[in-house]
């Protein structure tokens, strides 16, 4: 059985992900005495924007392995997209449970029907149909595939979250718009550590239900 | 050869008339649940219309989703249609084109009862308003029949194609409530190109996905 800390490489990947997001605890720990303005008052910029853009990253990841997964029908591929999924799936969950927290800190409110929300939360429904899909089927190969299709039409919903700003008024609209990141200067370097810091737990992780997936397949458990 | 397929599908849908007279019924279902849910009379109703109108035809459309593949279970219908020497995609094209038909000819029949019945105004310039109708119809259906091939071979159909089909309609849907209450207000072509362009967008992209993968989902 090939255990998770056995390669080196994961090791690597573990200790990088627990540095870099000791640093951002850090900064963002040093940063909440520094109260710049009303979106800074709880530091949700410092997770949920690189959770939701993780998110974004999964759903990318998916797509292609679930292609390269019909172009050469290999195992190795199913297991790969299952496992980007599933951390897509918990980045998803994640992305919309902070937001709603934060929600309810700035707008009183757990959920509000707005595009982007309502968007997210599609893209999580979908995700949880996709899961359903691999179960139901008739034999794990048929699965595999109907759910490599699903994955690859998944990837509508991803521009239609990013772009959910510009195409609504904004009377409509409630989350923070993409100008966001001109309020405050210290933002342009704070954010791609933490997009990095959560790229690495994302990688982390899939590395992690990889492993685990590859050895239950390979019927290593027994 | 797709002739043939789309007249396959009508002659057995003029036969047996399963499709059409279900998604009729259940429109008149739907639009009598409504009547009951709002007060038709009231002022507040009409601004509700447009989703209402949508509401109603996209759930009929379903049961006709339902139908399209799993009525070619029996005898094993399917399986000879596969091995048969035709181009999967053209069956897919085929199967699109049909439901295509099908869903417009029940939009035709229950769209006067709810213009007569729930006080919908037709929109002045009605041949605009048809074009988008069809529009609309052919996004839908080329979403519906990818998602009802990837569906009806599992165990729990019924269940799964619904669910998979809302949330992937829902570009649909927003756009076409938002088309039609621009339409009803007689605004100009140019406050909503956009979502004419997100409907076109997704018709063209789910054509070509199902084309594309249907030899995919067609496998054993």
């Amino acid at each position: 059985m090939n255990r998770f800390l056995d390669s080196s490489i994961n090791k690597i990947l573990y200790l990088i992900a627990i540095i870099l997001s000791l640093i951002v605890i850090i900064i963002m720990t040093n940063k909440l005495n520094v109260q710049v303005n009303r979106v800074l008052q709880w530091p949700i910029l410092y997770y949920h924007l690189p959770l939701a853009l993780n998110t974004f990253l999964g759903c990318f990841l998916l797509a292609i392995s679930s292609l390269l997964y019909i172009i050469t029908r290999k195992n190795i591929w199913d297991i790969v997209a299952k496992s980007f999924a599933e951390i897509g799936f918990l980045f998803c969950f994640l992305v919309l449970v902070t937001g709603s927290i934060w929600g309810k800190l700035n707008w009183g409110v757990f959920w509000s029907w707005e595009p982007r929300l309502v968007s997210t939360l599609l893209l999580f429904i979908i995700y949880i149909v996709y899961f359903m899909l691999r179960n139901f089927s008739e034999y794990k190969e048929r699965g595999s595939r109907l759910a490599a299709i699903v994955g690859i039409i998944m990837l509508v919903d991803i521009p239609i979250i990013y772009y959910s700003v510009d195409m609504w008024t904004p009377e409509v609209q409630l989350h923070p718009q993409r100008s966001i990141r001109d309020s405050d200067e210290s933002i342009t370097w704070i954010l791609p550590i933490a997009m990095i810091a959560f790229f690495f737990v994302f990688i982390t992780l899939f590395s992690y239900r990889f492993t685990i997936e590859k050895n239950y397949q390979d019927g290593k458990f027994e | 050869m797709i002739k043939y397929l789309i007249q396959k599908e009508i002659i057995i849908e003029y036969r047996s008339k399963e499709s059409i007279i279900s998604m009729i019924t259940f429109s008149m279902c739907l639009i009598l649940v409504i009547a009951f849910l709002i007060d038709p009379l009231s002022s507040e109703f009409q601004k509700f219309l447009p989703g209402l109108y949508w509401l109603v035809y996209l759930f009929s459309s379903a049961l006709g989703f339902l139908r399209l593949y799993s009525s070619e279970k029996d005898n094993q219908a399917y399986n000879l249609l596969l091995i048969s020497p035709i181009d999967r995609g053209d069956i897919f094209l085929s199967k699109m084109i049909s439901i295509w038909i099908f869903i417009t000819f029940t939009q035709m029949i229950t769209l006067p009862v709810f213009s007569i019945i729930l006080n919908f105004n037709m929109p002045n310039n009605y041949v605009y308003f048809i074009l988008f109708l069809l529009m609309t119809n052919w996004s839908v259906s080329a979403i519906g029949t990818t998602i009802s091939a990837i569906g009806f071979r599992t165990k729990m159909s019924e269940v799964l194609i619904p669910m998979l089909l809302y949330p992937l309609l829902s570009p649909i849907i927003i756009s076409a409530v938002q088309i039609t209450e621009n339409m009803l207000k007689g605004y100009d072509y140019v406050n909503y190109s956009l979502w004419i362009m997100i409907i076109f967008t997704c018709a063209i992209f789910f054509t070509l996905t199902g084309y594309l993968t249907f030899d995919t989902l067609a496998e054993e």
